[in-house]
């Protein structure tokens, strides 16, 4: 049973829908306007508001700020008639807010308890996409956040694998705009089609261009872009983009006449800032036009503590298509914790999904292989050998010391124990790189 | 007729439907649950209501369009 929060404005309907709910076993409140519905969410917490958006006094949006949607306990399902906000709904469905489009139909309304019912057990996804409760993580939610509250391009800077595209989706559900979120991978387009990609064409315009054609830009209008693999994108077309991007408009390829385009771009690359000043990947002008807010996604390795969570999803899923219910021993968690996951959760992901398989539906937990390291991983021998030969036994051991540090966060307790050594003697060694650097120094 | 008149011209025939499809199912689960002949033709009321509702906003636009 649920306490709802029902606010329309049109009587008959939520008449109806109370009632309806009623028999469903929930507790139904209505408010007709957004002044009402403030006073109502100001005295009482609701496990649902079905939100109407347009109401006499205003916006349903702007009730958006008054429920407590960070923590989870509320969820929001906004009501639209709306034709431009229909593409947005598949992609949000399942986050703490959601929508759903006129008319309704009893199943939808049904699916949105059964969620509720579900998320009790399965794993939080904030802003219906990212999965992981790590203090990085929480960094990561506050600059979407704040981001999302303004229209500024943004650069998404992380390793392969990492979730870039998921956290462009995340950015586009947070900013609620009425347009699509359009997607464009840079580095899979033939350099001799990215102009047509990027800004259409008109029939005729070049051979083979048998019809019109919009541009990705003019597709993504009152929307998000997402460019992938920005740093790809040829040097020959990095004005044009610029262009769009300062004027706001897009002139298709064959046509004089230029169209107003409004839409937030997210591009995404997995060089640091550092690597594309120095490799010369992107102009600099264009690199400040699409970095105006650059955030950067943490890797696996630095955020372990949301591996449990993750794998729980990842099995949640499977298990769901397979109707199985198939769990992880916890020592094959604490490999998985123990592992640096050069390919991130993409790596991780394919893991688990390769392994479900390999278990099979009547194992009550998954069968992960022996080596779960992937050929790209750091620990690979290979790797490992041609950086360490050559090396002085000595140094190999302080790499290793530093290196683990490295990896726990400094803590010096955890690295012995993963070491094998003492916290004396690890101290021991520490002060002894000093020492050595000390003496250095002083030679100088 | 523009894409804005248009998106107006779907938003509210759709509130309408909207109104049409939660009492019909009304109907239907108080049918099933519980025989109240009265509430039922109330409820019938309200869905031919919209009906006309949503023929009248077909029709304002159909005259709009014209002018």
């Amino acid at each position: 049973m649920a306490d709802v929060l029902l606010v329309d404005d049109d009587k008959s309907f939520t008449d109806a829908t109370t009632e309806l709910l009623n028999i469903l076993g929930h507790n139904v409140v209505v408010a007709d306007s957004v002044t009402r519905a403030r006073e109502i969410l100001g005295t009482k917490q609701f496990h649902r508001v079905l939100l109407d958006l347009m109401l006499p006094d205003g916006s349903g949006f702007h009730l958006l700020d008054d429920i407590p949607l960070a923590d989870g306990t509320t969820k929001v399902t906004v009501i639209t008639g709306h034709p431009a906000v229909k593409s947005q709904v598949s992609g949000l469905v399942g986050s703490n807010v959601n929508y759903l489009v006129k008319p309704l139909s009893l199943e939808g309304l049904e699916s949105l308890f059964v969620q509720d019912d579900e998320s009790d057990t399965a794993v939080t996804r904030h802003f219906g996409e990212l999965i992981g409760e790590s203090e990085v993580m929480s960094e990561l939610y506050r600059q979407i956040r704040q981001v999302a509250g303004s229209r500024a391009n943004v650069m998404l800077i992380g390793e392969s694998g990492v979730g870039k595209e998921v956290v462009a989706r995340a950015i586009h559900a947070a900013s609620a705009s009425a347009g699509p979120l359009v997607a464009c991978n840079c580095g899979a387009l033939p350099t001799e089609l990215v102009g047509s990609e990027l800004f259409g064409h008109e029939k005729g315009a070049f051979t083979g261009a048998v019809s019109r054609k919009a541009g990705v830009f003019e597709q993504a209008h009152n929307g998000t872009l997402f460019l992938d693999e920005i740093t790809e994108m040829p040097m020959a077309q990095q004005p044009n983009l610029l262009r769009v991007l300062e004027t706001s408009t897009v002139t298709r390829l064959g046509s004089a006449q230029s169209l107003q385009v409004d839409c937030r771009v997210v591009s995404a690359t997995n060089r640091t800032a550092e690597q594309i000043a120095r490799e010369n990947s992107l102009r600099e002008d264009l690199y400040f036009r699409l970095a105006v807010f650059p955030i950067t996604i943490p890797p696996l390795r630095v955020r372990t503590e949301d591996i449990p969570l993750l794998v729980n999803s990842f099995l949640h899923t499977l298990n769901s298509e397979q109707g199985t219910d198939v769990g992880i021993s916890d020592e094959d968690l604490q490999r998985l914790l123990d592992y640096d996951w050069p390919g991130n959760v993409r790596e991780l992901r394919h893991l688990i999904h390769r392994s479900f398989i390999m278990s099979g539906p009547d194992n009550e937990h998954l069968a992960l292989p022996e080596d779960i390291s992937s050929p790209f991983s750091r620990h690979s021998e290979a790797g490992s050998q041609q950086q360490w030969v050559g090396s002085t036994i000595e140094d190999m051991e302080r790499k290793l010391i530093m290196d683990t540090l490295a990896k726990y966060d400094n803590n010096k307790t955890r690295a012995a124990e993963v070491l094998g050594i003492s916290i004396k003697t690890l101290y021991n060694r520490l002060n002894a790189y000093e020492n050595s650097e000390g003496t250095t120094e002083e030679q100088r | 007729m523009n894409e804005e008149k248009i998106d107006k011209l779907v938003h509210d025939g759709n509130s309408c439907l909207n109104s049409v499809v939660m009492n019909a199912e009304l109907v239907k689960a108080l049918v099933t649950r519980q025989h109240d002949p009265d509430k039922i033709h109330q409820l019938m009321d309200v869905i031919i209501t919209q009906c006309q509702k949503c023929s009248d906003v077909l029709e304002n636009y159909r005259q709009g369009s014209e002018e």
